[in-house]
């Protein structure tokens, strides 16, 4: 699956976000009382970039999020970090080291099934990577930046008890860079698991 | 016809009977002086050494030889040399015939061709200071240094003290020998000794004693062409005029004392001594009392003083990087001390030596004693005992010398040895006026009593056919030295250059990979590589990295053109001999045109340019 971090996906993402906060926002004057879920999540986290995923393996990650829930609408926000890997690059197999991280909002759909919760949900990721290697060569050559991409996620939300959920998510998040000019995929998928809290 | 034959024939035996007694008389006569002069048929001249210098003897013979003087307390150091310089001064050899035209006044001080006064304290090692005054004079203005007079007053090698006094040929030994000169931060003056010679001293060039107040063309000559003059003179306190600095003894006796000549002033005002002397003029002369004596530590000596520069030679101390001669083959490390001959101006030597390397023979150094000196020299390899002349003839040179001192020869044909092999320095010195061409180094009880004599390498001959070991007639051995040299260093082979691309995923690092291989030739261990670069629009060289000996590779790194650039790669050894450079270029690599990629890649080109390294 590919995502490209195209204006009109942005556009589409937006209006959609836009919409159900107008949503919510309707439901809250009507007097509805929508629902706030509070998780944790950690996982696995993969490189879209073949040579980068040889240099630096596969990350982890981890997901505090927040999300309003309301007849099965959801929007939410939340920031991914953790991926931080240690490598050896070049030639000369110098010391070098890849950081991605950043903060998503998203919007979604949630079915409540007595004790489980499937949900599927979209949103924008905003992204910082850097990559910092240990070579008085590449002064010139700073990997250090911004990037926004689209992330699609769906996942299962288990309620052992009436505000304790347990989740498992899968999702993917497109993040194509190109500080010079080589266009690099920092995009990956994430296999997160985690515990959450329903109020 | 056969009458007037018979008339002449009577009359003929007439005359001899008449002065038969006259003529016995004559004949006993002639043959008499042969015999005397050993010349008569069948038998060679006989070797004998020339006189030794009367007042040396004088010296070393007095039990406790105690240092003048000056009423400031400044000691005087400089003692008489063994040699007999007197034939200098008698007119029986050629006297240099300079002529030349000469400013007024000159002084290397102006043109920054003196090192700074120095202060040789309570010591009396003038001669020290002086023979450095004028090394580092010959090696100003390109090269200054500050060599180590305390190094050599302590390991001049002689009897004498380090502050007993010492003489210029002292100095010549120590700096021949290659002694020295050692740095002065090696070994600051009061301290401790064992350095290696900052300098290979192959050249001291003497000029003999001023004849009279006029006789200054050969010393002035010699200011002008090589700097600073070590000289001598006779130190007399009534003789110095503080208030001008100015010094002339016409003649009173005083301590010997060693300076440095750095210039003239012909117009010096005679009235300027405390007796004024017939005429002007004086010599701009550089002391060793420090900078708080005299004229910031300079006088001026009187043209007409007495002793100046007329009682012992002057010289002129030349030195040369260490790294062209790298062996000294020598039986004299205490240097020339007799001079010998076969009573003709013409003679022999020859040393043998065994060698210690592999490194061919290159130069030959020897003393000459007059100043026109004609020399022949031949180096034979794999010679027989006592036969210096055997074995095979490998390099011949001959050549002029129109100057006292020490000098060294340079072959024409380097000799190549094996390690271990034996090896002849034959040299024929004619040294015209002077019938001890032949300079020796021996024992002087008081004097050299450290020199020992090596039976069985020094030979002599009056005719280079018939030799004979010197040790069997003296205990001597010859002033004749062999310098091995290196062989030449060459740079390195099959440079080549590669490109290449660093992958760092977000972008590549462009590198020049340069790659070469030792050169077989070179026969001196190699310590380096220096890779030298230009951007190809610029039209020098600069040193990019210096790498080992042993690395035959080179990454050019962090570029943001590939190519773009022109590379030297040279070859150093342990000498810090650099090989001439091997060159490779390379041309910038201009990105595949593509329509699609066009206008981007014509944009990143251009920026790289402008901050290409």
């Amino acid at each position: 699956m590919k995502l490209k971090m195209t204006s009109k996906n942005i556009k589409i993402t937006i209006c959609l976000f836009l919409s159900l906060a107008f949503l919510a926002g309707q439901s809250l004057a009507a007097g509805i009382k929508p629902k706030i879920e509070v998780g944790l999540s950690f996982g696995l986290r993969t490189l879209n970039n073949s040579e980068l995923k040889d240099i630096y393996g596969q990350g982890t990650n981890f997901f505090p999020s927040v999300s309003l829930i309301w007849k099965g609408l959801m929007i939410g926000g939340g920031y991914e970090a953790g991926f931080k890997k240690d490598g050896l690059l070049g030639i000369y197999q110098e010391p070098a080291e890849l950081t991605v991280k950043g903060g998503e909002i998203f919007a979604g759909y949630q079915l409540r099934l007595k004790n489980i919760a499937p949900y599927i949900k979209v949103g924008v990721g905003f992204y910082s990577y850097k990559q910092v290697v240990d070579s008085e060569y590449v002064s010139d050559y700073p990997v250090d930046g911004n990037k926004t991409g689209l992330i699609v996620a769906g996942g299962l939300k288990y309620f052992p008890l009436k505000k304790l959920f347990i989740s498992a998510e899968v999702k993917y998040g497109g993040l194509k860079v190109k500080p010079y000019d080589t266009e690099v995929d920092l995009g990956g998928l994430r296999l997160n698991g985690g515990l959450g809290l329903s109020f | 016809m056969k009458i007037q034959t018979e008339k002449r024939a009577e009359s003929l035996l007439l005359f001899l009977k008449k002065k038969r007694r006259s003529i016995l008389v004559l004949l006993f006569i002639i043959i008499a002086l042969e015999a005397f002069s050993g010349v008569v048929a069948g038998e060679g001249r006989k070797l004998s050494m020339a006189p030794v210098n009367k007042a040396f003897l004088e010296y070393i013979s007095t039990p406790s030889k105690v240092l003048h003087y000056t009423a400031e307390g400044h000691p005087l150091g400089l003692i008489p040399s063994p040699r007999d310089l007197s034939y200098l001064r008698t007119g029986s050899i050629p006297r240099a015939k300079v002529v030349g035209t000469y400013p007024d006044s000159y002084d290397l001080r102006i043109l920054n061709k003196v090192t700074p006064v120095r202060n040789q304290g309570s010591c009396g090692s003038c001669w020290a200071f002086a023979t450095y005054g004028s090394l580092e004079s010959f090696l100003m203005p390109a090269e200054p240094r500050d060599f180590s007079e305390e190094h050599l007053i302590n390991n001049h090698g002689f009897d004498y003290g380090p502050c007993y006094g010492g003489t210029l040929d002292m100095a010549t030994a120590y700096l021949a020998r290659w002694g020295g000169p050692v740095n002065e931060t090696d070994d600051p003056y009061v301290s401790g000794n064992g350095y290696p010679a900052a300098k290979h001293v192959q050249e001291v060039m003497m000029i003999p004693p001023r004849s009279g107040p006029s006789d200054n063309n050969q010393l002035k000559q010699a200011i002008m062409d090589y700097g600073a003059l070590y000289t001598d003179m006779v130190w007399d306190d009534s003789s110095y005029n503080s208030t001008n600095k100015a010094y002339y003894n016409p003649g009173n006796t005083g301590g010997g004392h060693a300076v440095a000549i750095v210039g003239w002033d012909d117009n010096f005002d005679a009235a300027k001594f405390n007796t004024a002397p017939p005429g002007n003029g004086a010599f701009i002369v550089k002391n060793s009392w420090g900078p708080s004596w005299g004229d910031h530590g300079y006088f001026y000596v009187s043209y007409y003083d007495a002793y100046f520069a007329r009682q012992d030679v002057s010289g002129v101390v030349k030195a040369e990087n260490p790294g062209k001669y790298v062996v000294n083959y020598q039986y004299d490390p205490l240097g020339l001390i007799y001079n010998l001959g076969y009573g003709v101006d013409t003679a022999w030597m020859a040393n043998v030596f065994q060698a210690q390397s592999s490194l061919p023979v290159e130069a030959v150094g020897f003393y000459t004693s007059s100043t026109d000196n004609y020399y022949e020299v031949y180096i034979y390899v794999d010679v027989a005992p006592g036969q210096p002349r055997s074995g095979q003839l490998k390099s011949t040179k001959s050549g002029f010398i129109n100057s006292l001192g020490y000098f060294t020869v340079e072959l024409d044909n380097p000799v190549a040895l094996t390690t271990g092999q034996y090896f002849s320095v034959v040299l024929k010195l004619r040294t015209v006026g002077y019938n001890f061409p032949i300079p020796a180094e021996g024992r002087i009880d008081g004097y050299t009593s450290a020199a020992v004599s090596n039976p069985g390498m020094c030979l002599v001959s009056e005719d280079g056919v018939n030799w004979e070991l010197i040790t069997e007639i003296y205990d001597l051995d010859n002033c004749l030295k062999a310098f091995a040299g290196l062989t030449p260093i060459y740079p390195p082979i099959n440079l080549r250059l590669a490109l290449l691309e660093n992958n760092f995923i977000f972008f590549k690092e462009k590198i020049n990979r340069l790659s070469w291989a030792a050169n077989p030739a070179n026969g001196t261990n190699i310590v380096s590589h220096k890779i030298y670069r230009k951007a190809n629009n610029e039209s020098t060289y600069s040193l990019l990295a210096t790498v080992g000996g042993n690395q035959y590779s080179f990454d050019d790194r962090g570029l943001k053109v590939p190519g773009n650039y022109s590379y030297q790669v040279t070859t150093v050894d342990e000498y810090e001999r650099e090989s001439d450079p091997v060159t490779v270029s390379a041309s910038p690599q201009i990105p595949v045109k593509t329509e699609k990629t066009k206008a981007y890649r014509t944009k990143v080109a251009t920026k790289n340019l402008v901050n290409s390294k």
